[in-house]
């Protein structure tokens, strides 16, 4: 009897106790189910991370994360780390949803790693591919101009220019090669050099580069000058002539043209005295072409050849009088 | 001693001369920039590229745009556009060539670019994650000054962590429903060029995506044309001839050419026929 009662005593305790059991598994039940309702998340991570370097700084730009979380992102976060070790350091910056940053107080020539994450109301979302980047002192480079395009060699005038703040050591190559998009060290170079210089910040540095070539003919001259992980370029094509000097290989316009030229009037190529879109698709249809031309009042500055410098010409008279170019 | 000190102080003086005189040679600014996607499912990667005049002002630019880094192979298109840009005229349209993995391009402004503006807008579509860098690599600018001076161009390359992309969503999630609009349209004839046949030369513009293609409609013809310049079949100039312009999102937008008598004569003719009409009409009327 007593076994008995014992025996429902337990039973009516176990079943309260599923009971109570499975009410808690329900209300959890409803409770994750509420929280998969309302769908928000911390946002994924941003995408396509991007670094342009600068004088001890980077510039970072990034696009957003596919997914904010489904709430509004409100901030990121930047960190940053020496790339051969180290731990993850967040940058300091005002909260904002901007998808750029800058991060400053680094050391030139030393090599960072990047990355970002977004926050939104609910937390930090997982951080961006990394990206890495070697600060360093800018230089502006440009290509001045030839003083000697007589083959075998050629001279180049190159400006550079410590856009930095801090003097800095360039190393600088130039090379020839038959394209535009060649790049020095592409394995198709003509001639290749290098050499360095430190240069003073806001010092203009010029130099006069020499190049050996294989024959007269066209070429592009490039120059290349490196600073951190980055470079600045200048490229500029020539036509070397042989030394006699000759025939020439420069391309100057015949002597047809050139008597019909000069009746041009600056931009105005169909001459109804005034330079507008018809003139610029008559100049469309010589584009790029060497002399002699169907038209040749298209070549405005008369090099026999039309290129960006016509188009500059022509664009100033767009929708004046034209005016004949003081140039000639 | 005394001596000395004047010659630390002339010195020091010459040096902070020096200093104060040395003055960076003009350059006009190119950068490039990551933007974000303004719709969703767009998985391109946005670059944009502004160009910074520097106090000068630039009627003209000419420049080739590098392609480097260990994801450019995975780069399966890159899709330019020049909506918004502050050169409207194109020479040579800004064209991404895969074989060369650069970006050539020649542009132009006829008021000439005095404040930083952007130059275009790049869409780059990868198979697979990578990293990339775009780097300036040749060009320069013109200054309006009617005389073809070159300004040269100082840029800093952009590395990117290139993520994963599917071109084939773009096209219809493009944010761009403003239509182009025509900025000129002309009839002419020159000896010297389409053996003297009239043609017509138009230019439109679009803020957003950019002008991608032309048609000319002429009579039952439909021609595409890609560079603004139409020679026309009928040299009687009476056929009816329809300019659509289309952007890179599909939206367009048409201009009429006139015909040889003009849109007036065209306005006059067809207000002569309603009138007609009209006077039948009550005539019959008035005969009931």
């Amino acid at each position: 009897m007593t076994s008995k009662y014992t025996v429902h005593v337990v039973l009516v305790v176990l079943l309260s106790l599923l009971f109570t059991l499975s009410n808690y598994a329900f209300m959890y039940a409803a409770d994750i189910n509420a929280t998969i309702t309302a769908g928000v998340f911390v946002p994924q991570k941003p995408l396509n991370l991007a670094v342009a370097i600068g004088d001890r700084s980077v510039d970072l730009s990034w696009s957003q994360p596919f997914s904010n979380g489904g709430s509004l992102i409100t901030d990121y976060i930047v960190e940053y780390k020496l790339t051969s070790g180290g731990v993850w350091v967040e940058f300091p910056g005002v909260v904002s949803a901007n998808t750029f940053a800058s991060v400053t107080s680094l050391s030139n020539d030393t090599q960072y790693s990047f990355r970002v994450s977004a926050v939104n109301d609910i937390g930090q979302g997982p951080a961006s591919d990394e990206v890495s980047a070697t600060p360093g002192s800018p230089a502006q480079v440009l290509v001045t101009g030839f003083s000697d395009l007589t083959f075998p060699s050629i001279i180049a005038g190159v400006l550079i220019t410590n856009e930095g703040a801090v003097q800095y050591e360039y190393q600088y190559t130039w090379c020839v090669t038959s394209s535009d998009s060649n790049l020095c060290g592409g394995g198709d170079d003509i001639f290749n050099a290098s050499a360095a210089k430190l240069i003073l910040p806001g010092e203009n540095w010029g130099t006069n580069l020499s190049s050996t070539i294989v024959g007269a003919g066209n070429y592009w001259f490039h120059v290349q000058v490196q600073f951190g992980s980055d470079s600045s370029y200048a490229s500029q094509s020539f036509t070397a002539v042989a030394q006699s000097g000759g025939s020439g290989g420069g391309g100057g316009s015949s002597s047809g043209s050139r008597s019909r030229a000069s009746s041009c009037v600056g931009g105005d190529i169909n001459k109804d005295k005034a330079v507008n879109l018809v003139d610029f698709s008559i100049f469309l249809l010589s584009w790029g072409k060497e002399a002699p031309f169907t038209n040749p009042c298209v070549d405005i500055n008369r090099d026999g050849k039309v290129t960006v410098v016509d188009f500059s010409i022509l664009l100033t008279q767009w929708g004046k009088k034209p005016a004949i170019f003081k140039g000639i | 001693m005394m001596s000395f000190k004047y010659t630390l102080s002339v010195g020091l003086v010459c040096t902070l001369f020096i200093l104060c005189t040395v003055t960076q040679v003009h350059a006009a600014q190119v950068t490039f920039k990551v933007v974000s996607n303004i719709v969703q499912n767009d998985t391109a990667t946005i670059v944009e590229a502004y160009l910074d005049p520097e106090g000068s002002s630039l009627n003209a630019i000419e420049g080739v745009i590098a392609l480097s880094g260990t994801g450019v192979e995975y780069i399966s298109s890159v899709n330019i556009e020049t909506g918004g840009s502050a050169f409207s005229l194109w020479p040579q349209d800004p064209v991404y060539s895969k074989d060369d993995k650069v970006i050539r391009f020649t542009g132009g402004s006829t008021e000439g670019v005095v404040e930083e503006g952007l130059l275009f807008r790049m869409r780059l579509f990868s198979q697979e994650q990578g990293d990339i860098t775009l780097s300036w690599i040749g060009g320069s600018a013109y200054v309006s000054d009617g005389q073809g001076t070159p300004e040269g161009i100082s840029s800093r390359s952009l590395s990117i962590a290139l993520a994963q992309s599917e071109p084939n969503q773009i096209s219809k999630s493009s944010p761009d429903s403003k239509p182009p609009y025509f900025e000129a349209l002309e009839v002419s004839r020159d000896t010297d060029v389409y053996e003297g046949k009239y043609f017509i030369s138009f230019h439109a513009n679009d803020d957003i995506s950019g002008v991608a293609r032309y048609e000319v409609v002429e009579g039952q013809i439909t021609t595409e044309v890609s560079n603004g310049i139409y020679v026309l079949q009928d040299q009687g100039r009476t056929s009816k001839v329809v300019v659509i312009a289309y952007d890179h999102a599909g939206n367009s937008a048409s201009v009429k050419v006139p015909t040889k008598y003009g849109l007036f004569f065209e306005a006059f003719i067809a207000g002569a026929l309603l009138l007609l009409i009209l006077t039948l009409l009550l005539w019959r009327k008035m005969r009931r």
